[in-house]
């Protein structure tokens, strides 16, 4: 079978608009994700991970160039088809409002629902599937702000899979996690990857899981943007001076 | 809906209900006995009926706006009073009177009571408008707090700066515009108020979902398929409009639209801003209802000022909130 | 009215700033009753002072002792004036009496009723200083204050003291309590300045107020004129009450308007009060206990005076329209219905206060026989001068 192109990036220069002036992170990239890919991002903070991720997702303007996903430009989806097509799981915190575990996963099938957020019994056997999917059925009327970040963490990848996206992005999900929580992450990933032919793209700082488990690699540094088989990794320069030597 | 939702939302109502009878019927200098109410008795239908009005509607439209400040600005701590939204609404209208008293606008009632309500209502939006613009500068709910209460003390400044340039005419309305008042509205002045918060209120029902999605933040809610720019403009236009009403008709009333939705999320533990909304209309309605009826009951034949008994109420929740490190 | 409003600014400022209420109460605790010892001088007691209650006048041929009595429940003397032509009158005088070398020639007159008793007395000359020019009427006293003769001193809430020092008043005449360490300034009491109190203001009846007209006289040396000034004023304002009196029926009279929350009554027993029932009206609350002014609701006004005869005193409105668009509730009053709403407004300065507030305090005759024409025109052929200080609201 082969496999659909998910996401490409043409000539698209990435980084932050403010007032007028723009901040280029990274420039011209030419890049094509495909479903069923497990993608770890790699790089020193600071390089440029997180724009990708946000830029790809549209919280952050492209500077030029295109971003397609399934052939289409970004731009031109609207928020909610969008909303359908990709997930994100970001590093911020949020809480308070008595929101627990529970709200925020259904959050995910709010593209779903009508325009009063009603949630009918189809969606709630999405909500319940991606609770069980994240194990956090015992723990799903507990609020945010006491969950452990593991348990947070889980809570949003589980608004991430709610949402039913072909594509999902997170951004450094095993930071703060204990050490058994990270297998358990990215084995889920690398199941939706492969069970669901998702297209899932994970930045992490946790090289040897990335090698553990991910299909492909992609490398950023100074001297530009990679994307190898995670088979290449050991003879990658990039990936070695990057900490991967020491695995 | 839970069981336990239901029964709750029932005893609020119970609580509008009697609160209602109560301000109707006990909230003045006068006792009226049910059974001799006619059409015509004045009392009744000229002063308490649009007193009792008046605090209903002040109790939603306040608590509403501090239902979507809060979290527009996700910060527990938010509401147009704190966060001097009511004290700009207020400055503009003295800037109103000053100047239409000067132009002879403000005598006829309609097209006076529309520049007061639009004076108001600009006030609110070029407050609201610069907080958000300074929220994006901190990040602690507390300094958030700190600097609206700044903002309203410089609107209080500039108000009593006017005072010194204007005549006895005007000196007067200013004195009107001192503290918040129920009583001053008239079944004339309910005519231009009831409609238009009736319709804002409305309003923020096609708002239940941003509201909910805006609880993750700009980015998750952005991600879940909402636009977050122009929901956050709409939610900032329609709590400016209900606040700058409010002051518009009442002056600012202290603390109703930060301890509402405060109170609402203490009794209803969960996160669905539609339960919300509208228990912070039953709420915010029964507050000022009770805090009406107490004012003007508890010494005999002196009322006190309704933004004293608010504050009572609200002042407390807010300390306790600091106090407290989990938001609610 | 003015003091009203004042008061109301005033309360207003107390709710917003609760420290304030707390210094007040301090203060309050610390009466003090150091004041009681007398000159040990023979004088005498000046029994031409018949109506006034808070002051009081004894001389000799050297000296003129002054007596104010501020506390609110007894009449123990809060503050004692000399007022002395000669210095070696006043060797070792106690500390809390305040020396007044006489005849004062500059003065400071921090309210529009001391500075127009001050006219009367034929002293404009002298006057260099006054608090405010917007409450002002009196054209002599604009135009010396658009030529510089005349400063303003306090025209916020607080006296400019840097000014006040510079211009060295020979005296400064201001209202208060009673009691100098309440009332003045600590610094401008450290000046030597004398600062004279009056207290007319706690005056209940319109002659008592009138009189005190000899209290600044004995400041400037002018006795004769302000007793026969007075006696007119006396014997004019008896002669209406009496005229009044005559009078069978005895409509019924309500005051003022509502600020806000509040409608500020005047007592049973205030000035006002007195005024009306002298007119041979019956004032709504004249069985009320108090001699300030009562803060009632709307509804409690209301429920007392829907069906009153006449309604006086809308603060500074002259029209109905004027004053339905503060709230056209007040069209159920049967006296709006009627078209009995007259007012204190007939002459107005550009910011709106009336002579009401100037000469009117000194001449209560004029009032009265203003307030006898509304209330009883068949009284008019009598009286046979038009309105003073009233008009008809249209």
């Amino acid at each position: 079978m082969e496999k659909k192109e998910s996401i490409v990036f043409k000539n698209a220069s990435l980084g932050y608009k403010k007032n007028n002036q723009d901040t280029c992170v990274l420039k011209e990239i030419n890049l094509s994700f495909y479903q069923g890919d497990f993608v770890g991002i790699v790089g020193l903070n600071g390089i440029g991970k997180s724009t990708l991720l946000k830029s790809l997702c549209g919280l952050l303007p492209l500077l030029s160039g295109e971003i397609l996903i399934n052939q289409k430009s970004i731009s031109s989806y609207n928020l909610n088809e969008l909303a359908k097509k990709i997930a994100i799981v970001l590093t911020e915190k949020i809480g308070g409002f008595n929101l627990t575990s529970y709200d925020v996963v259904a959050a995910g099938q709010m593209p779903y629902t009508n325009s009063f957020n009603k949630l009918h019994s189809k969606n709630l056997e999405i909500i319940e599937a991606a609770i069980n999917a994240c194990d956090l059925k015992n723990h799903e009327h507990k609020l945010l702000n006491e969950l452990s970040d593991g348990l947070f963490q889980k809570t949003i990848i589980a608004k991430a899979l709610a949402q039913e996206t072909p594509i999902m992005l997170l951004d450094e999900p095993s930071a703060f996690l204990d050490y058994s929580s990270k297998h358990n992450l990215f084995l889920l990933l690398k199941k939706l990857a492969t069970d669901q032919n998702k297209c899932v793209l994970v930045s992490s700082h946790d090289l040897d899981l990335l090698l553990k488990y991910c299909s492909k690699l992609l490398v950023i540094s100074n001297s530009g943007i990679e994307l190898i088989p995670v088979s290449e990794a050991k003879t990658n320069k990039v990936f070695q001076e990057m900490g991967g030597g020491f695995i | 809906m839970e069981k336990k939702t239901t029964i709750k939302f029932l005893i609020l109502i119970c609580l509008l209900i009697t609160a209602g009878f109560l301000s109707l019927f006990f909230g003045g200098s006068e006792t009226i006995n049910f059974h001799e109410l006619s059409l015509n008795n004045f009392i009744f239908w000229q002063i308490r009926f649009p007193k009792t009005i008046t605090a209903i509607i002040a109790g939603c439209t306040l608590s509403a706006a501090g239902l979507i400040l809060q979290i527009i600005f996700r910060n527990p701590l938010a509401g147009p009073y704190v966060l001097g939204i009511s004290s700009g609404a207020s400055l503009m209208v003295a800037i109103s009177i000053l100047a239409g008293s000067s132009l002879h606008l403000l005598s006829d009632f309609f097209i006076g009571k529309t520049i007061i309500v639009l004076s108001a209502i600009t006030g609110s939006l070029l407050v609201t408008a610069l907080i958000l613009a300074i929220s994006k500068k901190v990040n602690s709910n507390i300094v958030l707090l700190l600097i609206g209460l700044m903002i309203s003390q410089i609107c209080g400044a500039i108000q009593t700066a006017l005072e010194y340039f204007s005549d006895a005419n005007s000196l007067k309305s200013f004195v009107v515009w001192g503290m918040g008042s129920l009583s001053n509205t008239t079944n004339f002045d309910l005519l231009i108020y009831f409609p238009i918060a009736l319709i804002f209120l409305i309003a923020i029902i096609f708002f239940v979902k941003p509201l909910n999605a805006l609880l993750l933040g700009e980015n998750y809610s952005q991600n879940i398929g909402i636009n977050f720019k122009s929901s956050r403009f709409y939610l900032i236009l329609i709590s400016s409009v209900l606040t700058g009403l409010t002051t518009a008709f009442c002056g600012p009333i202290a603390f109703i639209g930060i301890a509402v939705p405060i109170l609402s999320r203490m009794i209803f533990k969960n996160s669905k801003q539609h339960l919300h909304i509208i228990s912070c209309l039953l709420l915010g309605s029964i507050i000022l209802l009770l805090s009406d009826t107490l004012a003007n009951s508890v010494i005999k034949n002196i009322s006190l000022p309704i933004n004293m008994l608010t504050t009572f109420i609200g002042a407390p929740l807010v300390i306790y909130l600091m106090f407290k490190n989990k938001s609610w | 009215m003015v003091v009203i409003l004042k008061y109301t600014l005033m309360l207003v400022k107390f709710f917003k700033n609760i420290i304030c209420v707390l210094i007040l109460l301090l203060l309050g605790c610390k009466t003090s009753n150091d004041n009681k010892e007398k000159a040990a001088i023979t004088l005498t007691k000046d029994t031409s002072i018949k109506y006034a209650k808070r002051f009081a006048i004894a001389s000799n041929n050297n000296i003129t002792m002054l007596y104010l009595f501020g506390n609110k429940d007894n009449f123990d003397t809060t503050a004692t004036y000399i007022v002395y032509a000669d210095s070696s009158a006043i060797e070792n005088i106690p500390k809390n009496i305040t020396a007044v070398k006489s005849p004062c020639k500059n003065i400071a007159a921090l309210s529009s009723i001391y500075a127009t008793m001050l006219c009367e007395l034929g002293l404009i000359d002298n006057i260099i200083a006054i608090d405010n020019i917007d409450y002002y009427n009196n054209a002599e006293i604009i135009s010396r204050f658009n030529s510089n003769q005349i400063i303003e001193l306090s025209k916020g809430i607080d006296i400019d003291l840097e000014q006040t020092i510079q211009l060295n008043p020979d005296i400064i005449f201001t209202f208060g309590m009673g009691d100098p360490k309440k009332d003045v300034n600590p610094k401008l009491l450290q000046t030597k300045i004398p600062v004279a109190i009056s207290l007319d203001h706690k005056e209940e009846s319109p002659l008592a107020r009138a009189e005190w007209i000899k209290f600044f006289a004995a400041f400037v040396n002018k006795k004769e004129l302000a007793d026969s000034i007075f006696n007119s004023v006396e014997k004019k304002y008896n002669e209406l009450t009496a005229l009044a009196s005559s009078v069978e029926n005895k409509p019924s009279v309500f005051n003022d308007v509502k600020y806000s929350d509040s409608w500020f009554m005047p007592g049973g027993k205030s000035y006002v009060a007195n005024l009306i029932n002298d007119a041979g009206a019956n004032y709504l609350w004249r069985d009320d206990a108090n001699y300030g002014s009562i803060p009632l609701s709307f509804e409690q006004v209301y429920v007392k005076a829907k069906e009153a005869d006449f309604w006086i005193n809308q603060s500074t409105l002259k029209t109905k329209t004027e004053l339905l668009s503060f709230d056209k509730r007040y069209s159920e009053f049967k006296a709006f219905k009627n078209g009995n709403l007259f007012n204190n407004t007939k002459t107005t300065n550009k910011k709106g206060y009336s002579t009401y507030w100037e000469t009117g305090m000194i001449y209560p005759d004029k009032i009265l026989s203003d307030l006898i024409q509304i209330f009883h025109p068949e009284l008019k052929s009598e009286i046979k001068n038009n309105y003073y200080y009233y008009e008809q609201l249209n």
